[in-house]
């Protein structure tokens, strides 16, 4: 087995990929027409001046990069022009550990609904059923996060009053739901579509007959032999996927007012803070990086044949 | 194979268009709605801006000529969705061009050179393809403004990766072309073989992606409106739209319902056009 | 008698009601003998015993009798047929390259019948996996477990196909076109195989095939099946000597054998294979491509007649010898 070579070649590009992207982000925002503080017309030019002494403006690029990097190294991404009082890393602290729980729970209950879906759609292919579940699919993969997320509000948090309308409050399960189910609902309707194709396709082959005809009960046929192989597709698509959560977190964190990483780079955007968006940048940029790293791996490990192909 | 007195590709391709219901009605849905986004800011009674205080935030009713209600502002929602349909349309279309631009010349350049000229520009297009596209949107836009051309612009430099993809593969396979060696084997003429297989091979897959890349692209307006970061008062899109009325969702719910009816009506409109051309164009591709 | 299928038939949904494909069939094996079946692609060779073993496709309804060791195949629960696939009965396929489940390794799909059929334990399943492809004659059978389907050549694949239903020491073999996608010198080492099989260990072995010539070294009878219906069984000498049906002479005479000059032509049947969508139920169904056709053929379905000791054919223009 070659496979500490293949590992070590692929996390190398991985970090070069992630070197690149901060050097491309930095320098555009730096190179850009403008800054955080033209804003404020009225702002006094010595004040600007200071102000963007107190942040580096004024040093060259190289100088500004360097300094970028070596504080990137010690985990601290700059200060905040938004928050002048928070560093862009107490953000992001402060941040992250709500919107990991948010994307992770959607991520989970994407990728659980959407296989039970798809496997059931597909077992009772061409049935009323079928055709239901797949008809709701597509139109979950169509309806948009700002359009659903209103609506699951408006029924279930004003009409039922069942659930909070917004906000994180004391961070319980009650706060959790809405943002969830409508951060997971496009997922759950892409990942049963992938599932049902690949099921249906998976299930047509020879070595499906080939397992029941050594007399395998029907449930590990399916457990054993087909699943593996159908979930091939959804294991490929997990990368997309996550950047589908994250993308939509951005969104979902802005409906329902969650003080969660995708407001504060929404809020940064906003006011051109350049070291917050490039923070939140770098960060999610690197951990789909690694995650696409890490499905590279897993994809290998469940299928001998891509293993030799690599 | 039929004689010569059969249709060409193209009236083929057109008549299994035509028999798809579902892609007929997309396309007939999305005509509709462009008629009236460009008639109605025109022709309407109300004007876009025309706020009027003593009929703030109506329910829709045929009196009067308020058929979606009105806004907060006593502004007239029907005149405001379809102007805002002009705008989204606009975005999508255009953004799509420009993504239409980048990801044909970059893709046939990959394609065409081969070789580590290829290796690197696909690489790149591997490293973007990894990241939330519309984030780097959303840092485009910080950067240079959100100016609606930029917006535009920002829109069409992001989402070409699919494209590029799409158009090297198919630069690739015409320049093996072992179908026209079988095509010239057989001695039909250059044009026929440009009309019935280059052409066809070519723009089939650009046109059926083009369609597919509309809708995302609308969505992507949306978002960025939705958020905030995208078109401003006075202008409006859909997007916009639902974000405001996404703020008064308890207490006039028709400022959500009607644009976003519109939008997701229009997104599943393209798709289904997108599928049916598809079909129509690769009949062996799918189903 | 191990298995006695009578009056067996099986049909399929199809766009403008059910399609049959096996209309009538009967035939029987006895332990330690080989049963060929034999007929074109369509002939529903393959579907009758499929059907009986509980593997046709979705939708597909049987009836008839199938009496497998006295026990009724036709209709029983899923559940003991599958007790019995695999175990007393063991199935080979054509080979393809999507035969064996790819994500596994061969050790573990052999392992998995001892696990399910024997309850034995991982570490036991695999010793005796490995001693069967030691029977088998596989050379380095331990590497063999550990390798995944794709890693194998088609011969090879096809081995471990027999070697998965051989393990439970099955009173049944069905082969389906075992070698069809093979080349010839591995095709021969698995008929060999077969052969022995059934000299040692007593297995009955039923080898459906759309190659006579295949069959004549093992089989020890020969059915000939057309139309979803047996038109021909005999004892395998006695049929490639004196084949009676036209359809037989005509399967015979366009197989190549080694005592005619292989330059020479081989003439095919004339006509195509017929749809068994349209198989007439009141006439024969060969008529429309029979050269001594009569006009009684039309007007009713020849019964089979014994012309000799175990030779049954069902043609009008067979007369008893």
């Amino acid at each position: 087995m070659k496979m500490l070579p293949f590992i070590l070649g692929r996390a190398v590009v991985a970090a070069l990929t992630i070197l690149v992207i901060i050097t491309a982000s930095f320098l555009l925002t730096r190179l850009a027409p403008g800054g955080p503080f033209d804003a404020e017309v009225d702002l006094d030019p010595l004040v600007k001046a200071n102000l963007e002494r107190t942040y580096g403006l004024d040093q060259p690029i190289a100088v500004q990069f360097r300094r970028y990097l070596g504080a990137l190294a010690r985990g601290d991404l700059g200060p905040s022009t938004t928050y002048p009082d928070r560093s862009v890393s107490e953000l992001i602290a402060d941040g992250l550990p709500i919107s990991l729980r948010i994307g992770l729970a959607a991520l989970a209950v994407a990728t659980s609904v959407g296989l039970a879906i798809g496997i059931t759609a597909a077992r009772a292919r061409n049935s009323v059923l079928d055709a239901g579940l797949m008809g709701a699919a597509s139109l979950g993969v169509a309806l948009p996060a700002f359009v659903t997320a209103p609506f699951l509000t408006l029924v279930f948090g004003i009409y039922l009053a069942w659930l909070p309308v917004a906000g994180w409050g004391d961070g319980s399960v009650r706060h959790w739901v809405l943002p969830v189910v409508a951060l997971a609902l496009p997922q759950i309707a892409a990942i049963s579509r992938l599932t049902r194709g690949a099921m249906l396709e998976t299930l047509s082959a020879d070595f499906v007959r080939t397992a029941r005809a050594k007399g395998l009960p029907e449930r590990r046929v399916i457990a054993v032999h087909v699943l593996p192989a159908a979930v091939l597709p959804v294991v490929s698509y997990l990368g997309p996927a996550v950047a589908g959560v994250i993308t939509g977190s951005v969104i979902i964190e802005q409906i329902f007012a969650l003080p969660g990483v995708g407001r504060y780079f929404v809020q940064g955007a906003i006011n051109r803070d350049y070291g917050l968006v490039l923070g939140v940048v770098i960060l999610y940029a690197s951990a789909l990086i690694l995650l696409n790293l890490l499905v590279d791996f897993a994809y290998g490990w469940l299928d001998p044949r891509a293993r030799a192909r690599t | 194979m039929a004689g010569s007195a059969s249709p060409g590709p193209l009236a083929r391709a057109l008549a299994r268009f035509l028999a798809n219901r579902q892609a007929v009605a997309g396309l007939l849905c999305l005509l509709v709605i462009a008629v009236l986004s460009i008639l109605v800011p025109v022709v309407w009674p109300h004007g876009i801006e025309e706020a009027s205080l003593d009929r703030i935030a109506q329910p829709p009713s045929f009196a009067d000529f308020h058929w979606f209600g009105t806004d907060a502002n006593g502004r007239d929602l029907f005149v405001r969705t379809f102007y805002g349909g002009r705008i989204s349309l606009a975005v999508g279309l255009v953004a799509t061009v420009i993504a239409l631009v980048i990801g044909v010349l970059w893709g046939a350049t990959a394609g065409y050179l081969g070789g580590a000229v290829d290796l690197v520009m696909m690489r790149i297009v591997d490293v973007l393809y990894a990241l939330p596209l519309l984030f780097l949107i959303i840092v485009l836009v910080t950067v240079f403004g959100n100016n609606i051309i930029l917006i535009f612009a920002a829109i069409g430099a992001v989402e070409w990766l699919t494209m590029a993809r799409i158009v090297r593969g198919q630069t690739i396979a015409l320049r093996n072309r072992e179908f026209l060696e079988s095509a010239r084997a057989i001695d039909l003429p250059n044009q026929r073989i440009l009309a019935r297989y280059i052409i066809p091979n070519a723009v089939g897959p650009v046109i059926v992606y083009a369609t597919l890349l509309v809708p995302i692209n609308i969505i992507i307006e949306s978002a960025l409106s939705f958020l905030g970061l995208g078109v401003q008062e006075p202008l409006t899109s859909w997007g916009l739209l639902i974000n405001q009325g996404a703020a008064q969702i308890d207490s006039a719910p028709w400022l959500l319902g009607f644009p976003a009816i519109l939008l997701v009506l229009t997104m599943l409109s393209f798709n289904f056009v997108g599928d049916g051309l598809r079909d129509a164009l690769d009949p062996g591709a799918r189903g | 008698m191990l298995l006695v299928v009578s009056g067996l038939r099986v049909s399929y949904p199809a766009p403008g009601g059910r399609v049959t494909v096996v209309r009538g069939a009967d035939f029987a094996v006895e332990s330690g003998e080989c049963l060929a079946i034999v007929g074109e692609s369509g002939s529903g060779k393959s579907q009758a015993l499929l059907a009986t073993l509980g593997l046709a496709g979705p939708g597909a309804e049987v009836s008839g009798s199938a009496l497998f060791e006295g026990e009724e195949l036709v209709g029983m629960p899923s559940r003991r047929l599958q007790q019995l696939r695999g175990d007393r009965i063991g199935l080979v396929f054509q080979d393809s390259i999507t035969g064996l489940t790819p994500h596994m390794t061969v050790g573990e799909q052999l392992a998995e019948v001892l696990v399910v059929h024997r309850g034995a334990g991982r570490q036991a399943a695999r010793a005796e996996a490995r001693e069967m492809l030691e029977v088998l004659q596989i050379p380095e059978p331990d590497y063999r477990l550990g390798q995944y389907p794709h890693e194998l050549s088609g011969g090879m694949r096809q081995r471990i196909m027999i070697a998965m239903a051989l393990l439970c020491r099955p009173s049944l073999l069905v082969a389906d076109e075992p070698t069809t996608a093979l080349d010839t010198t591995v095709q021969a080492a698995i008929l060999r195989s077969f052969a022995k099989l059934k000299q040692h260990a007593g297995t009955a072995l039923i080898l459906v095939s759309h190659d006579l010539g295949v069959v004549a070294g093992l089989a020890d009878r020969v059915a000939v099946m057309y139309a979803g219906r047996i038109v021909e069984m005999a004892p395998a000498e006695r049929l490639f000597a004196a084949p009676r049906h036209p359809y037989t002479q005509g399967l015979l005479a366009s197989t190549p054998r080694l005592d005619r000059a292989p330059s020479a032509p081989l003439p095919a049947i004339d006509g195509q294979p017929p749809d068994p969508a349209s198989v007439p139920e009141e006439a024969c169904a060969f008529r429309p491509r029979c050269k001594v056709a009569r006009p009684a053929c039309a007007a009713g379905r020849p019964p089979p007649v014994e012309v000799a000791p175990g030779h049954r054919v069902a043609c009008l223009a067979a007369e008893p010898a």
